[in-house]
């Protein structure tokens, strides 16, 4: 969708100029500070060569210090100070390297005035003329080119005159020398430009390896969103599964309410009909019977008024609820209600042993109720074909957690399987029977309680253990709920 | 020169410009010391105009002669025994050449024959003498180390002067050239120049001609 990133033609040119600027920035400062240290190391030499080739002028049989030894000093350490002060201060700046090419020339001129005018120590000018090109800076060597030559001319031609009124050194020598500079400099001025061409050659790859960059972050940037968006789809549709099995579960809940509720409306129904057959009969009810057929009348009604509300209470989202101290009898007494009757339809056994007294445990009722709803659910869908089909629930009481077992007379799950059952979307059944969501969804609640949900592959038969602990160290809400 | 961008600290503060200026003064005041000290001349022979007879040494009549005074320590003497190598190709055969080295009398002769004199030994067609105490430099009147004088066979002063352009500076000078033009065209170009070198004489302007004058340096 994207083409590649280019940076506009002056932003481009813009930044090959910052990034040259560093560059020569950095050169200048180093090439500084190698200049500083050669200067220092001339300004020793020349005082050796002041104490090894002039150290006494004479007045017959006496001696002093030449002036020399002085000048080598003095006027060396003064050539050295203001080029040092600059460099320590702003290393790579133009009057550095400007000031630096004077000091180096007149360091050649003091040279030679130690020396004596020794021709190779003219040799100096021409080296110092090649250190300075380092700065890839013409107008540096320019203006070292012309202090050289001027110290020649100011010899040459603007000494005034001696004490005869003549000249003492002709001038033509001096254009000689010249001349030999500006050959020198020929060569160093085009090494200069061919240097600078290279340096700015490399702060344009850079740039344009930087638009490169640029152009793969851009790249990354939209992929990740595309990726973004994609997994967002990805998302919604999870959620929505999971909204669809919850109702799917809800659906099946309520087709397994509506046959709990079926049963005892069926004897409420019969009931009735038999007290309205009496009374049309005009036979002599029996006071005591009446007693007995309403108080079962009440009883069921009562006991459909519980299946009821607890399927309002089953059908909501507990995970937001406080927890609460929970009653595991009533607990699994209210969650059989809704699938009892359903089972012993289908010749299903339930086969659960009351237990000599409440365990409490601190939890979300509404949760926990579905993940025993679930299970239950499984367990019975699981041995419909079987011919032996009973499901058992056994508690066993820890000091600090207790055990729900859920056992079915199914044989056991598979141990390839068994790793596998509590990911979401794995499902057994075929397509269209179940999600696959249930067990992933209630090892979340169980784990939301710190509690764990496991398959015990010890047993001959599938058993589902869900271990709770006792305390949550809540805020406990006494319920109002029996 | 687009680098000086990313300067920021002004280098055109005044306390900056006066550190500038003051660096710039004392350098410049060095250097014209320095030059001054290398063109000022020593004083020069006011010799006479023929070869004096007081001198002890031997002239040859059949040439001209060329007699240079230098004082044996003196460094920008070197200057002027380098120009005198120069010289020898151009004239060899047809100059003789003396160098006499003038030594205070309470010095000794080890410290008068050092390299200036070995240097000036070695050089073909030159003799070296020692004038021990001044006596050939009081007759020619020379003052000043490198004080040279150029004799015509018939004894007539050609030119009288320094062969060096500046203090103890090789190179080309009108000293040299002069002596050059009288031997191959027989006219000197400047019958004189300055000399530069050391004072031959004490400080008291006197030749160290007497044991009595103490000063070891």
């Amino acid at each position: 969708m994207s083409t590649i990133t280019k940076f506009p033609p002056q932003i481009f040119k813009d930044r090959v100029e910052q990034v040259f600027t560093e560059h020569y920035n950095l050169l200048t400062a180093k090439t500084d500070r190698f200049f500083i240290y050669l200067l220092i190391f001339q300004w020793a030499l020349g005082i050796v060569f002041a104490l090894t080739l002039s150290p006494q002028t004479w007045e017959g049989g006496e001696s002093r210090v030449h002036a020399h030894v002085y000048a080598a000093i003095f006027l060396g350490g003064l050539l050295v100070s203001y080029p040092a002060l600059l460099v320590y201060r702003q290393p790579g700046a133009v009057m550095n390297r400007q000031t630096i090419a004077v000091v180096q020339m007149l360091f050649s001129t003091l040279f030679i005035h130690l020396t004596g005018g020794r021709i190779e120590t003219h040799f100096h000018i021409f080296g110092s003329l090649a250190f300075l090109a380092f700065y890839r800076d013409w107008k540096v060597l320019l203006i070292a080119s012309v202090v050289t030559t001027l110290d020649h001319l100011v010899r040459g031609f603007f000494w005034p005159e001696s004490v005869y009124g003549v000249i003492t050194a002709t001038p033509w020598r001096a254009f000689e020398h010249a001349g030999w500079v500006l050959f020198e400099d020929v060569f160093l001025f085009y090494s200069i430009h061919l240097a600078r061409g290279e340096l700015r050659a490399i702060s344009e790859s850079q740039v344009g390896l930087e638009e490169t960059i640029a152009t793969i972050e851009d790249k990354v940037i939209e992929r990740t969103r595309e990726l973004n968006e994609s997994q967002q789809v990805v998302l919604e549709q999870q959620q929505a599964l999971i909204a669809s099995s919850k109702m799917s579960a809800l659906g099946e809940m309520a087709g397994g309410v509506a046959h709990e509720i079926n049963t005892p409306l069926a004897t409420i129904k019969i009931l009735s009909e038999q007290i309205q057959d009496n009374v049309n009969d005009d036979t002599e009810i029996d006071k005591k019977t009446l007693k007995e057929v309403m108080s079962v009348i009440e009883l069921t009604t009562d006991r459909i008024a519980r299946i009821v509300k607890g399927l309002r209470s089953f059908s909501r989202d507990g995970s937001r609820d406080p927890y609460e101290q929970v009653g595991l009898q009533s607990l699994i007494d209210e969650t059989l209600s809704f699938c009892s009757e359903r089972f012993k339809s289908d010749g299903t056994e339930l086969k659960f042993a009351h237990l000599p007294k409440e365990i409490y445990l601190q939890g979300r009722r509404t949760e926990l109720s579905q993940v025993l709803l679930n299970l239950l659910n499984n367990a019975h869908d699981a041995i419909q074909s079987l011919p032996e089909k009973w499901i058992q629930l056994e508690v066993v009481d820890q000091k600090d957690s207790v055990l729900i077992h859920l056992i079915d007379s199914g044989n056991g799950i598979p141990q390839s399987v068994q790793n596998k059952i509590f990911q979401p979307f794995f499902t057994t059944k075929e397509i269209g029977k179940g999600t696959g969501l249930g067990l992933s969804i209630s090892s979340g609640i169980i784990h939301s309680h710190r509690g764990s949900l496991y398959v015990d592959s010890k047993n001959p038969h599938t058993c589902f253990v869900i271990k709770l602990p006792k305390n949550q160290d809540a805020q406990i809400i006494i319920s109002t709920n029996s | 020169m687009m680098a000086n961008k990313n300067f920021t600290k002004s280098l055109h503060s005044p306390r900056n410009l006066l550190i500038l200026l003051v660096w710039v003064v004392l350098l410049a005041a060095g250097f014209w010391r320095l030059f001054l000290y290398a063109n000022t001349p020593g004083a020069s022979a006011s010799a006479s105009a023929q070869w004096p007879e007081k001198s002890h040494i031997a002239r040859n009549t059949e040439k001209p002669i060329l007699i240079v005074f230098a004082h044996p320590r003196c460094p920008c003497s070197r200057a002027s025994v380098g120009e005198l190598e120069r010289m020898i190709p151009a004239v060899q055969g047809k100059l003789d050449i003396e160098v006499v080295f003038v030594k205070p009398k309470n010095l000794s002769e080890d410290w008068a024959k050092e390299a200036l004199w070995k240097k000036a030994a070695s050089l073909p067609g030159i003799h070296v003498r020692l004038d021990d105490g001044g006596v050939e430099a009081a007759v020619f009147d020379a003052k000043t180390s490198g004080q040279t004088f150029l004799f015509a066979k018939d004894g007539s002063l050609v030119f009288s002067g320094g062969i060096t352009a500046e203090r103890g500076h090789m190179g080309d000078n009108d000293g040299v050239d002069s002596i050059l033009s009288y031997i191959s065209q027989g006219k000197a170009k400047l019958a004189q120049t300055p000399v530069f070198g050391c004072s031959l004489q004490n400080p008291e302007r006197a030749f160290a001609q007497e044991e009595s004058h103490e000063h070891h340096h």
